[in-house]
Protein backbone atom coordinates (compact mmCIF):
# COMPACT_ATOMS: atom_id res chain seq x y z
CA UNK A 1 0.00 0.00 0.00
CA UNK A 2 1.40 3.34 -1.04
CA UNK A 3 0.35 6.98 -1.41
CA UNK A 4 1.40 8.22 -4.86
CA UNK A 5 0.74 10.74 -7.62
CA UNK A 6 -0.52 9.41 -10.93
CA UNK A 7 -0.27 10.78 -14.45
CA UNK A 8 -2.95 10.13 -17.06
CA UNK A 9 -1.34 8.56 -20.12
CA UNK A 10 -4.50 7.67 -22.06
CA UNK A 11 -8.14 8.53 -21.56
CA UNK A 12 -10.60 6.91 -23.99
CA UNK A 13 -14.33 6.27 -24.13
CA UNK A 14 -14.77 2.50 -24.46
CA UNK A 15 -18.55 2.47 -24.71
CA UNK A 16 -21.30 4.96 -24.03
CA UNK A 17 -20.45 6.61 -20.69
CA UNK A 18 -17.67 4.11 -19.94
CA UNK A 19 -14.10 5.40 -19.75
CA UNK A 20 -10.77 3.60 -19.88
CA UNK A 21 -7.74 5.34 -18.42
CA UNK A 22 -4.10 4.37 -18.51
CA UNK A 23 -2.26 5.75 -15.50
CA UNK A 24 1.46 6.07 -14.89
CA UNK A 25 3.37 6.21 -11.63
CA UNK A 26 7.17 6.34 -11.39
CA UNK A 27 7.26 3.67 -8.66
CA UNK A 28 4.34 1.25 -8.69
CA UNK A 29 4.04 -1.09 -5.71
CA UNK A 30 3.36 -4.81 -6.17
CA UNK A 31 -0.02 -5.74 -7.57
CA UNK A 32 -2.30 -8.71 -6.99
CA UNK A 33 -5.13 -9.24 -9.54
CA UNK A 34 -8.43 -8.00 -8.13
CA UNK A 35 -6.88 -5.20 -6.10
CA UNK A 36 -8.12 -1.63 -6.56
CA UNK A 37 -6.93 1.96 -6.43
CA UNK A 38 -8.44 4.88 -4.52
CA UNK A 39 -8.33 8.03 -6.65
CA UNK A 40 -8.66 11.59 -5.38
CA UNK A 41 -11.33 13.78 -6.94
CA UNK A 42 -9.81 16.91 -5.42
CA UNK A 43 -12.69 18.87 -3.96
CA UNK A 44 -14.71 18.94 -7.14
CA UNK A 45 -18.06 20.67 -6.70
CA UNK A 46 -18.34 19.63 -3.08
CA UNK A 47 -17.32 16.01 -3.69
CA UNK A 48 -14.64 14.86 -1.27
CA UNK A 49 -14.27 11.11 -1.00
CA UNK A 50 -11.82 9.23 -3.18
CA UNK A 51 -13.17 6.85 -5.84
CA UNK A 52 -12.23 3.18 -5.45
CA UNK A 53 -11.78 1.61 -8.91
CA UNK A 54 -10.54 -1.86 -9.84
CA UNK A 55 -7.56 -2.50 -12.10
CA UNK A 56 -8.06 -3.90 -15.62
CA UNK A 57 -4.47 -4.29 -16.80
CA UNK A 58 -1.17 -3.95 -15.01
CA UNK A 59 2.12 -3.36 -16.81
CA UNK A 60 5.18 -3.44 -14.53
CA UNK A 61 7.62 -2.79 -17.39
CA UNK A 62 5.79 0.41 -18.40
CA UNK A 63 5.00 1.27 -14.77
CA UNK A 64 1.38 1.78 -15.84
CA UNK A 65 -2.00 0.28 -15.16
CA UNK A 66 -5.44 0.67 -16.68
CA UNK A 67 -8.81 1.25 -15.05
CA UNK A 68 -12.31 1.22 -16.48
CA UNK A 69 -15.24 3.06 -14.91
CA UNK A 70 -18.70 4.32 -15.73
CA UNK A 71 -19.37 8.05 -15.54
CA UNK A 72 -22.26 8.21 -13.10
CA UNK A 73 -21.93 11.21 -10.79
CA UNK A 74 -19.76 14.22 -10.05
CA UNK A 75 -16.71 12.22 -8.92
CA UNK A 76 -16.51 10.00 -12.00
CA UNK A 77 -17.31 13.01 -14.23
CA UNK A 78 -14.30 14.78 -12.76
CA UNK A 79 -12.08 11.72 -13.27
CA UNK A 80 -13.27 11.24 -16.87
CA UNK A 81 -12.04 14.75 -17.75
CA UNK A 82 -8.56 14.33 -16.29
CA UNK A 83 -5.55 14.85 -18.50
CA UNK A 84 -1.90 14.82 -17.40
CA UNK A 85 -1.18 14.60 -13.65
CA UNK A 86 -0.71 14.71 -10.62
CA UNK A 87 -3.63 12.81 -9.17
CA UNK A 88 -3.20 11.75 -5.54
CA UNK A 89 -4.06 8.09 -5.11
CA UNK A 90 -3.57 5.18 -2.73
CA UNK A 91 -2.66 1.85 -4.30
CA UNK A 92 -2.91 -1.13 -4.53
CA UNK A 93 -5.65 -1.96 -2.05
CA UNK A 94 -7.58 -5.01 -0.89
CA UNK A 95 -6.76 -8.73 -0.93
CA UNK A 96 -7.35 -9.63 -4.60
CA UNK A 97 -7.71 -13.02 -6.30
CA UNK A 98 -5.03 -15.61 -5.57
CA UNK A 99 -4.93 -18.96 -7.39
CA UNK A 100 -3.45 -22.02 -5.73
CA UNK A 101 -0.70 -23.95 -7.59
CA UNK A 102 -3.10 -26.87 -8.26
CA UNK A 103 -5.62 -24.68 -10.12
CA UNK A 104 -5.56 -25.46 -13.85
CA UNK A 105 -9.03 -24.45 -15.05
CA UNK A 106 -10.78 -21.25 -14.01
CA UNK A 107 -14.27 -20.01 -14.84
CA UNK A 108 -14.49 -16.21 -14.86
CA UNK A 109 -17.94 -14.70 -14.50
CA UNK A 110 -18.31 -10.96 -15.03
CA UNK A 111 -21.30 -8.67 -15.00
CA UNK A 112 -21.01 -5.20 -16.60
CA UNK A 113 -18.38 -3.06 -14.91
CA UNK A 114 -17.41 -6.12 -12.88
CA UNK A 115 -15.65 -7.62 -15.93
CA UNK A 116 -12.39 -5.56 -16.01
CA UNK A 117 -10.75 -6.82 -12.76
CA UNK A 118 -11.15 -10.43 -13.95
CA UNK A 119 -8.84 -9.66 -16.88
CA UNK A 120 -6.00 -8.88 -14.47
CA UNK A 121 -6.25 -12.51 -13.27
CA UNK A 122 -5.73 -13.81 -16.81
CA UNK A 123 -2.76 -11.46 -17.26
CA UNK A 124 -1.02 -12.91 -14.25
CA UNK A 125 -1.77 -16.63 -14.57
CA UNK A 126 -2.09 -17.27 -18.33
CA UNK A 127 1.67 -17.73 -18.75
CA UNK A 128 1.75 -20.50 -16.14
CA UNK A 129 -0.67 -22.58 -18.21
CA UNK A 130 -3.96 -21.89 -16.41
CA UNK A 131 -6.94 -22.17 -18.77
CA UNK A 132 -9.72 -19.62 -18.56
CA UNK A 133 -13.39 -20.11 -19.50
CA UNK A 134 -14.99 -16.69 -19.50
CA UNK A 135 -18.64 -15.63 -19.14
CA UNK A 136 -19.45 -11.95 -19.54
CA UNK A 137 -22.91 -10.44 -19.11
CA UNK A 138 -23.98 -6.93 -20.11
CA UNK A 139 -27.24 -5.01 -20.20
CA UNK A 140 -26.84 -4.44 -23.94
CA UNK A 141 -24.27 -4.24 -26.75
CA UNK A 142 -23.80 -0.50 -26.19
CA UNK A 143 -22.46 -1.25 -22.68
CA UNK A 144 -20.28 -4.23 -23.64
CA UNK A 145 -16.59 -3.79 -22.76
CA UNK A 146 -13.33 -5.75 -22.94
CA UNK A 147 -14.89 -8.50 -25.09
CA UNK A 148 -11.98 -8.70 -27.59
CA UNK A 149 -9.32 -8.93 -24.89
CA UNK A 150 -11.17 -11.70 -23.04
CA UNK A 151 -11.91 -13.47 -26.32
CA UNK A 152 -8.19 -13.68 -27.22
CA UNK A 153 -7.11 -14.87 -23.80
CA UNK A 154 -9.86 -17.40 -23.01
CA UNK A 155 -10.30 -21.04 -24.07
CA UNK A 156 -13.93 -20.16 -24.54
CA UNK A 157 -15.84 -16.90 -24.20
CA UNK A 158 -19.60 -16.66 -23.72
CA UNK A 159 -21.37 -13.30 -23.82
CA UNK A 160 -24.98 -12.64 -22.90
CA UNK A 161 -27.01 -9.44 -22.82
CA UNK A 162 -30.28 -8.59 -21.10
CA UNK A 163 -31.78 -7.40 -24.39
CA UNK A 164 -30.16 -9.90 -26.78
CA UNK A 165 -28.28 -7.18 -28.70
CA UNK A 166 -25.01 -9.09 -28.28
CA UNK A 167 -24.67 -12.83 -27.73
CA UNK A 168 -27.53 -14.79 -26.28
CA UNK A 169 -30.43 -13.02 -24.55
CA UNK A 170 -29.96 -14.51 -21.10
CA UNK A 171 -28.45 -13.95 -17.71
CA UNK A 172 -24.77 -14.86 -17.64
CA UNK A 173 -25.24 -17.23 -14.70
CA UNK A 174 -27.73 -19.27 -16.77
CA UNK A 175 -25.18 -19.49 -19.58
CA UNK A 176 -22.56 -20.68 -17.10
CA UNK A 177 -24.97 -23.24 -15.62
CA UNK A 178 -25.24 -25.00 -19.00
CA UNK A 179 -21.44 -25.37 -19.17
CA UNK A 180 -20.57 -26.38 -15.62
CA UNK A 181 -20.17 -30.12 -16.23
CA UNK A 182 -18.47 -29.74 -19.61
CA UNK A 183 -15.95 -27.20 -18.30
CA UNK A 184 -15.66 -28.55 -14.75
CA UNK A 185 -13.51 -25.66 -13.45
CA UNK A 186 -11.31 -26.00 -10.36
CA UNK A 187 -12.40 -22.58 -9.20
CA UNK A 188 -14.92 -19.87 -10.12
CA UNK A 189 -14.03 -16.16 -9.87
CA UNK A 190 -16.81 -13.61 -10.24
CA UNK A 191 -17.33 -9.87 -10.16
CA UNK A 192 -20.59 -8.09 -10.84
CA UNK A 193 -23.83 -6.89 -9.28
CA UNK A 194 -25.40 -8.50 -6.19
CA UNK A 195 -28.24 -10.23 -8.14
CA UNK A 196 -25.55 -12.03 -10.17
CA UNK A 197 -23.90 -13.27 -6.96
CA UNK A 198 -27.29 -14.44 -5.67
CA UNK A 199 -27.91 -16.38 -8.87
CA UNK A 200 -24.43 -17.88 -8.63
CA UNK A 201 -25.02 -18.94 -5.05
CA UNK A 202 -28.34 -20.51 -6.08
CA UNK A 203 -26.48 -22.71 -8.62
CA UNK A 204 -24.93 -24.46 -5.64
CA UNK A 205 -22.10 -25.79 -7.80
CA UNK A 206 -19.92 -27.18 -5.03
CA UNK A 207 -16.94 -25.58 -6.81
CA UNK A 208 -14.85 -23.14 -4.74
CA UNK A 209 -16.20 -19.70 -5.74
CA UNK A 210 -14.69 -16.34 -4.93
CA UNK A 211 -16.49 -13.06 -5.57
CA UNK A 212 -15.20 -9.50 -5.69
CA UNK A 213 -17.74 -7.35 -3.89
CA UNK A 214 -18.46 -3.62 -3.97
CA UNK A 215 -19.51 -1.11 -1.33
CA UNK A 216 -19.42 2.66 -0.91
CA UNK A 217 -16.08 3.33 0.76
CA UNK A 218 -14.51 5.92 3.03
CA UNK A 219 -10.76 5.66 3.58
CA UNK A 220 -10.23 2.56 1.41
CA UNK A 221 -7.44 1.32 3.71
CA UNK A 222 -9.39 -0.40 6.48
CA UNK A 223 -9.55 2.31 9.11
CA UNK A 224 -13.09 3.73 8.95
CA UNK A 225 -15.25 0.59 8.79
CA UNK A 226 -17.91 2.04 6.49
CA UNK A 227 -17.59 -0.43 3.57
CA UNK A 228 -19.10 -3.37 5.33
CA UNK A 229 -19.89 -6.84 3.96
CA UNK A 230 -22.08 -9.16 6.04
CA UNK A 231 -20.45 -12.60 6.34
CA UNK A 232 -20.93 -15.75 8.40
CA UNK A 233 -18.08 -14.54 10.62
CA UNK A 234 -19.59 -11.05 11.12
CA UNK A 235 -19.29 -7.72 9.36
CA UNK A 236 -16.04 -7.53 7.40
CA UNK A 237 -14.34 -4.61 5.66
CA UNK A 238 -14.72 -4.77 1.86
CA UNK A 239 -11.60 -2.62 1.31
CA UNK A 240 -9.21 -4.69 3.42
CA UNK A 241 -10.72 -8.08 4.34
CA UNK A 242 -12.07 -8.08 0.74
CA UNK A 243 -13.01 -7.08 -1.85
CA UNK A 244 -12.65 -10.80 -2.65
CA UNK A 245 -14.61 -13.13 -0.38
CA UNK A 246 -15.50 -16.80 -0.54
CA UNK A 247 -19.08 -16.88 -1.89
CA UNK A 248 -20.20 -19.38 0.75
CA UNK A 249 -19.11 -16.96 3.52
CA UNK A 250 -21.01 -13.93 2.22
CA UNK A 251 -24.56 -13.21 3.34
CA UNK A 252 -26.23 -11.78 0.23
CA UNK B 1 10.29 17.01 26.48
CA UNK B 2 12.17 18.81 23.74
CA UNK B 3 10.97 22.34 23.25
CA UNK B 4 8.80 22.73 20.20
CA UNK B 5 6.69 25.71 19.12
CA UNK B 6 3.80 23.29 18.61
CA UNK B 7 4.12 21.43 21.94
CA UNK B 8 1.24 21.60 24.39
CA UNK B 9 0.34 19.98 27.70
CA UNK B 10 -3.29 18.95 28.15
CA UNK B 11 -4.38 17.80 31.62
CA UNK B 12 -0.79 16.84 32.41
CA UNK B 13 -0.29 14.88 29.19
CA UNK B 14 2.45 16.05 26.82
CA UNK B 15 1.50 16.44 23.18
CA UNK B 16 4.34 17.28 20.80
CA UNK B 17 1.82 19.08 18.62
CA UNK B 18 -1.91 19.77 18.92
CA UNK B 19 -2.99 17.48 16.06
CA UNK B 20 -4.93 14.38 17.08
CA UNK B 21 -6.64 11.96 14.71
CA UNK B 22 -10.34 11.69 15.51
CA UNK B 23 -12.09 8.58 16.73
CA UNK B 24 -13.62 6.37 14.07
CA UNK B 25 -11.48 7.62 11.20
CA UNK B 26 -8.10 6.14 12.15
CA UNK B 27 -9.02 2.73 13.61
CA UNK B 28 -6.14 1.80 15.96
CA UNK B 29 -3.42 3.44 13.86
CA UNK B 30 -2.03 0.37 12.13
CA UNK B 31 -3.48 0.99 8.64
CA UNK B 32 -2.28 4.59 8.43
CA UNK B 33 1.17 3.62 9.74
CA UNK B 34 1.76 1.94 6.36
CA UNK B 35 1.29 5.30 4.61
CA UNK B 36 3.09 7.75 6.91
CA UNK B 37 5.09 7.89 10.12
CA UNK B 38 2.39 8.16 12.79
CA UNK B 39 5.05 8.98 15.40
CA UNK B 40 4.64 12.48 14.01
CA UNK B 41 1.09 12.86 15.39
CA UNK B 42 0.34 14.69 18.62
CA UNK B 43 -2.22 12.08 19.53
CA UNK B 44 -4.52 9.34 18.28
CA UNK B 45 -8.09 9.01 19.48
CA UNK B 46 -8.89 5.40 18.74
CA UNK B 47 -12.05 3.90 17.27
CA UNK B 48 -14.83 3.87 19.89
CA UNK B 49 -14.33 0.87 22.17
CA UNK B 50 -17.16 -0.94 23.97
CA UNK B 51 -17.19 -3.60 26.68
CA UNK B 52 -18.07 -6.42 24.28
CA UNK B 53 -17.42 -6.79 20.56
CA UNK B 54 -19.90 -4.94 18.33
CA UNK B 55 -20.83 -5.66 14.71
CA UNK B 56 -22.14 -2.16 13.96
CA UNK B 57 -24.97 -1.29 11.60
CA UNK B 58 -25.81 -2.93 8.27
CA UNK B 59 -24.51 -1.22 5.09
CA UNK B 60 -24.50 1.07 3.23
CA UNK B 61 -22.92 3.02 6.09
CA UNK B 62 -21.61 6.00 4.15
CA UNK B 63 -23.03 8.61 1.80
CA UNK B 64 -21.65 11.81 0.34
CA UNK B 65 -23.32 15.19 0.64
CA UNK B 66 -22.17 18.61 -0.52
CA UNK B 67 -18.83 19.19 1.21
CA UNK B 68 -19.57 16.49 3.71
CA UNK B 69 -19.80 12.81 4.54
CA UNK B 70 -22.62 10.97 6.32
CA UNK B 71 -21.82 7.80 8.23
CA UNK B 72 -23.71 5.27 10.27
CA UNK B 73 -21.06 2.74 11.29
CA UNK B 74 -22.60 2.21 14.71
CA UNK B 75 -19.46 1.59 16.79
CA UNK B 76 -18.20 -1.63 15.18
CA UNK B 77 -15.20 -2.65 17.30
CA UNK B 78 -13.57 -5.79 18.72
CA UNK B 79 -14.33 -5.00 22.40
CA UNK B 80 -12.08 -3.66 25.13
CA UNK B 81 -10.13 -6.85 25.91
CA UNK B 82 -9.14 -7.45 22.29
CA UNK B 83 -8.24 -3.76 22.05
CA UNK B 84 -5.96 -3.97 25.09
CA UNK B 85 -4.34 -7.26 24.08
CA UNK B 86 -4.05 -6.94 20.30
CA UNK B 87 -4.06 -3.25 19.41
CA UNK B 88 -2.79 -1.22 22.36
CA UNK B 89 0.80 -2.61 22.32
CA UNK B 90 1.27 -1.31 18.77
CA UNK B 91 -0.14 2.11 19.68
CA UNK B 92 2.07 2.32 22.76
CA UNK B 93 5.15 1.61 20.66
CA UNK B 94 4.42 4.89 18.87
CA UNK B 95 5.23 8.38 20.05
CA UNK B 96 1.69 9.79 19.86
CA UNK B 97 -0.50 10.20 22.95
CA UNK B 98 -3.15 7.45 23.02
CA UNK B 99 -6.69 8.58 23.74
CA UNK B 100 -9.24 5.80 24.10
CA UNK B 101 -12.74 6.70 23.04
CA UNK B 102 -15.23 4.64 25.09
CA UNK B 103 -18.93 3.95 24.55
CA UNK B 104 -21.57 1.86 26.26
CA UNK B 105 -25.25 1.08 26.71
CA UNK B 106 -25.37 1.88 30.38
CA UNK B 107 -23.60 4.05 32.92
CA UNK B 108 -22.00 0.94 34.39
CA UNK B 109 -20.54 0.04 30.96
CA UNK B 110 -18.78 3.42 30.85
CA UNK B 111 -17.56 3.02 34.45
CA UNK B 112 -16.27 -0.49 33.74
CA UNK B 113 -14.36 0.68 30.66
CA UNK B 114 -12.79 3.63 32.50
CA UNK B 115 -11.69 1.37 35.34
CA UNK B 116 -10.37 -1.31 32.98
CA UNK B 117 -8.37 1.18 30.91
CA UNK B 118 -7.02 2.94 34.02
CA UNK B 119 -4.80 -0.09 34.56
CA UNK B 120 -3.20 0.24 31.11
CA UNK B 121 -0.70 2.62 29.56
CA UNK B 122 -3.23 4.78 27.70
CA UNK B 123 -2.81 8.57 28.01
CA UNK B 124 -6.41 9.74 28.26
CA UNK B 125 -9.99 8.53 28.07
CA UNK B 126 -12.59 10.19 25.83
CA UNK B 127 -16.16 9.65 26.98
CA UNK B 128 -18.27 9.18 23.87
CA UNK B 129 -21.75 10.25 24.88
CA UNK B 130 -22.44 11.77 21.50
CA UNK B 131 -22.64 8.97 18.90
CA UNK B 132 -25.82 9.50 16.83
CA UNK B 133 -25.67 6.02 15.28
CA UNK B 134 -26.51 3.65 18.12
CA UNK B 135 -29.95 3.04 19.60
CA UNK B 136 -28.98 2.66 23.22
CA UNK B 137 -26.42 4.64 25.21
CA UNK B 138 -24.34 7.01 23.17
CA UNK B 139 -26.31 10.14 22.63
CA UNK B 140 -28.88 9.13 25.26
CA UNK B 141 -26.41 10.33 27.91
CA UNK B 142 -25.19 13.34 25.98
CA UNK B 143 -28.23 15.54 25.40
CA UNK B 144 -29.29 16.87 28.80
CA UNK B 145 -26.96 18.66 31.22
CA UNK B 146 -28.06 16.64 34.28
CA UNK B 147 -27.28 13.25 32.69
CA UNK B 148 -23.97 14.57 31.31
CA UNK B 149 -22.97 15.80 34.75
CA UNK B 150 -23.93 12.57 36.51
CA UNK B 151 -22.25 10.15 34.04
CA UNK B 152 -19.13 12.32 34.00
CA UNK B 153 -19.00 12.27 37.81
CA UNK B 154 -19.46 8.49 38.02
CA UNK B 155 -16.86 7.74 35.34
CA UNK B 156 -14.41 10.27 36.75
CA UNK B 157 -14.56 8.52 40.15
CA UNK B 158 -13.30 5.31 38.52
CA UNK B 159 -10.84 6.77 36.06
CA UNK B 160 -7.18 7.21 36.92
CA UNK B 161 -6.68 8.77 33.50
CA UNK B 162 -7.57 12.33 32.48
CA UNK B 163 -11.15 12.33 31.22
CA UNK B 164 -12.28 14.12 28.07
CA UNK B 165 -16.03 14.38 27.51
CA UNK B 166 -16.94 14.39 23.80
CA UNK B 167 -19.93 16.61 23.19
CA UNK B 168 -22.73 16.37 20.64
CA UNK B 169 -23.89 19.30 18.52
CA UNK B 170 -27.40 17.79 18.39
CA UNK B 171 -28.48 19.57 21.57
CA UNK B 172 -30.27 22.69 22.78
CA UNK B 173 -27.25 24.44 24.30
CA UNK B 174 -23.77 22.96 23.95
CA UNK B 175 -22.24 25.58 26.30
CA UNK B 176 -24.55 24.46 29.09
CA UNK B 177 -23.61 20.82 28.39
CA UNK B 178 -19.91 21.70 28.50
CA UNK B 179 -20.45 23.38 31.88
CA UNK B 180 -22.27 20.26 33.08
CA UNK B 181 -19.26 18.13 32.07
CA UNK B 182 -16.95 20.56 33.87
CA UNK B 183 -19.09 20.43 37.04
CA UNK B 184 -19.08 16.62 36.76
CA UNK B 185 -15.29 16.67 36.90
CA UNK B 186 -14.27 16.40 33.25
CA UNK B 187 -10.62 17.32 32.66
CA UNK B 188 -11.35 18.48 29.11
CA UNK B 189 -14.10 18.53 26.50
CA UNK B 190 -13.88 17.60 22.83
CA UNK B 191 -16.33 18.92 20.25
CA UNK B 192 -18.12 18.49 17.98
CA UNK B 193 -19.21 14.95 17.25
CA UNK B 194 -21.17 14.54 14.00
CA UNK B 195 -24.33 16.46 13.18
CA UNK B 196 -27.36 14.28 12.62
CA UNK B 197 -28.16 14.25 8.91
CA UNK B 198 -29.79 12.37 6.07
CA UNK B 199 -29.44 11.92 2.32
CA UNK B 200 -32.15 10.74 -0.07
CA UNK B 201 -32.00 9.48 -3.67
CA UNK B 202 -34.80 11.12 -5.66
CA UNK B 203 -34.71 8.41 -8.36
CA UNK B 204 -34.87 5.34 -6.14
CA UNK B 205 -36.85 7.25 -3.44
CA UNK B 206 -34.66 5.60 -0.83
CA UNK B 207 -32.38 6.93 1.88
CA UNK B 208 -28.69 6.58 0.97
CA UNK B 209 -27.89 5.06 4.37
CA UNK B 210 -29.40 1.75 5.46
CA UNK B 211 -29.74 3.29 8.92
CA UNK B 212 -31.77 6.13 7.25
CA UNK B 213 -30.07 8.87 9.30
CA UNK B 214 -26.41 9.23 10.16
CA UNK B 215 -23.77 11.65 11.38
CA UNK B 216 -22.57 14.43 9.09
CA UNK B 217 -18.90 15.37 9.13
CA UNK B 218 -16.40 17.16 6.91
CA UNK B 219 -16.00 20.75 5.72
CA UNK B 220 -19.79 21.19 5.57
CA UNK B 221 -19.97 21.28 9.39
CA UNK B 222 -16.91 23.47 10.08
CA UNK B 223 -18.88 26.71 10.65
CA UNK B 224 -21.14 24.91 13.15
CA UNK B 225 -18.11 23.48 14.95
CA UNK B 226 -16.29 26.82 15.11
CA UNK B 227 -19.33 28.56 16.59
CA UNK B 228 -19.74 25.84 19.20
CA UNK B 229 -16.05 25.85 20.18
CA UNK B 230 -16.26 29.62 20.61
CA UNK B 231 -19.45 29.33 22.73
CA UNK B 232 -17.89 26.62 24.91
CA UNK B 233 -14.62 28.55 25.25
CA UNK B 234 -16.62 31.37 26.75
CA UNK B 235 -18.39 29.01 29.15
CA UNK B 236 -15.74 26.72 30.68
CA UNK B 237 -12.18 26.85 32.02
CA UNK B 238 -11.11 23.29 31.11
CA UNK B 239 -9.22 22.69 27.83
CA UNK B 240 -11.16 22.25 24.60
CA UNK B 241 -10.24 19.87 21.81
CA UNK B 242 -11.93 21.24 18.70
CA UNK B 243 -12.99 19.31 15.62
CA UNK B 244 -15.36 19.44 12.68
CA UNK B 245 -14.25 19.60 9.06
CA UNK B 246 -10.58 20.38 9.65
CA UNK B 247 -8.73 19.76 6.37
CA UNK B 248 -5.84 22.26 6.47
CA UNK B 249 -3.48 23.96 8.93
CA UNK B 250 -5.48 27.16 8.53
CA UNK B 251 -8.63 25.31 9.58
CA UNK B 252 -6.79 24.12 12.70
CA UNK B 253 -5.62 27.67 13.46
CA UNK B 254 -9.21 28.92 13.20
CA UNK B 255 -10.26 26.45 15.93
CA UNK B 256 -7.34 27.50 18.13
CA UNK B 257 -8.28 31.17 17.67
CA UNK B 258 -11.79 30.22 18.84
CA UNK B 259 -10.36 28.72 22.01
CA UNK B 260 -9.31 25.15 21.22
CA UNK B 261 -6.09 23.91 22.88
CA UNK B 262 -5.80 21.05 20.39
CA UNK B 263 -7.69 19.81 17.36
CA UNK B 264 -8.85 16.49 16.00
CA UNK B 265 -8.79 15.60 12.32
CA UNK B 266 -11.40 13.07 11.26
CA UNK B 267 -12.98 13.05 7.81
CA UNK B 268 -9.82 14.70 6.47
CA UNK B 269 -8.00 11.38 7.01
CA UNK B 270 -10.46 9.68 4.63
CA UNK B 271 -10.11 12.31 1.90
CA UNK B 272 -6.32 12.15 1.97
CA UNK B 273 -4.46 9.80 4.30
CA UNK B 274 -1.72 12.40 4.70
CA UNK B 275 -4.05 15.18 5.90
CA UNK B 276 -3.03 15.12 9.59
CA UNK B 277 0.65 14.99 8.65
CA UNK B 278 0.23 17.92 6.24
CA UNK B 279 -1.58 19.93 8.92
CA UNK B 280 1.34 19.49 11.33
CA UNK B 281 3.77 20.76 8.65
CA UNK B 282 1.43 23.65 7.92
CA UNK B 283 1.17 24.63 11.59
CA UNK B 284 4.96 24.73 11.82
CA UNK B 285 5.02 27.14 8.88
CA UNK B 286 2.26 29.24 10.43
CA UNK B 287 4.20 29.60 13.68
CA UNK B 288 7.34 30.65 11.77
CA UNK B 289 5.52 33.07 9.51
CA UNK B 290 3.75 34.72 12.44
CA UNK B 291 6.86 34.66 14.64
CA UNK B 292 5.13 32.85 17.50
CA UNK B 293 7.16 31.28 20.32
CA UNK B 294 4.41 28.70 20.73
CA UNK B 295 1.17 28.19 18.85
CA UNK B 296 -0.73 28.40 22.15
CA UNK B 297 -0.04 32.15 22.21
CA UNK B 298 -2.98 32.64 19.88
CA UNK B 299 -5.38 30.33 21.70
CA UNK B 300 -8.71 32.14 22.09
CA UNK B 301 -7.19 35.30 20.63
CA UNK B 302 -9.91 35.86 18.09
CA UNK B 303 -9.81 39.56 17.26
CA UNK B 304 -13.14 41.18 17.91
CA UNK B 305 -13.90 44.91 17.64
Amino acid sequence: MKEVFLNVRENTELAKGIVKMKLYCSSLPEFTPGQFVNLSVGNFDGVLLRRPISVYKFNAAESTFEIIFEVKGKGTTFLSRLKGGNIPATLFLGNGFELGANVKKVALIGGGLGCPPLYSVIEKYKASGVKFYTYLGFSSESKAICVDDFSKASEKLTVTTDDGSLGEKNFITNAFKKDIFAVNPDVVLACGPTPMFKALKALNTGIPTFISTEARMGCGIGACYVCTCATLTGNRRVCTDGPVFNLKEVIL
Amino acid sequence: MIYSPLAVKICGVDFKNPVITASGTFAFGFEFSKLFDIDKLGGISVKGVTREKREGNPGPRIAETYGGVLNSVGLQNPGVEVFINNFLPFLQSKKAAVIVNIAGNTESDYCYLAERLSGTGVSMIELNISCPNVKEGGLAFGVKPDTIQSITREVKKRSKKPLIVKLSPNVADIAENARAAEYGGADAVSLINTVRGMAVDADTRRPLLKNITGGLSGPAIKPIALAMVWQVYNAVKIPIIGMGGIMTANDAVEFILCGATAVQVGTGNLINPLTASNIIDGLRKYVEKNKLGNLQEIRGKLLID
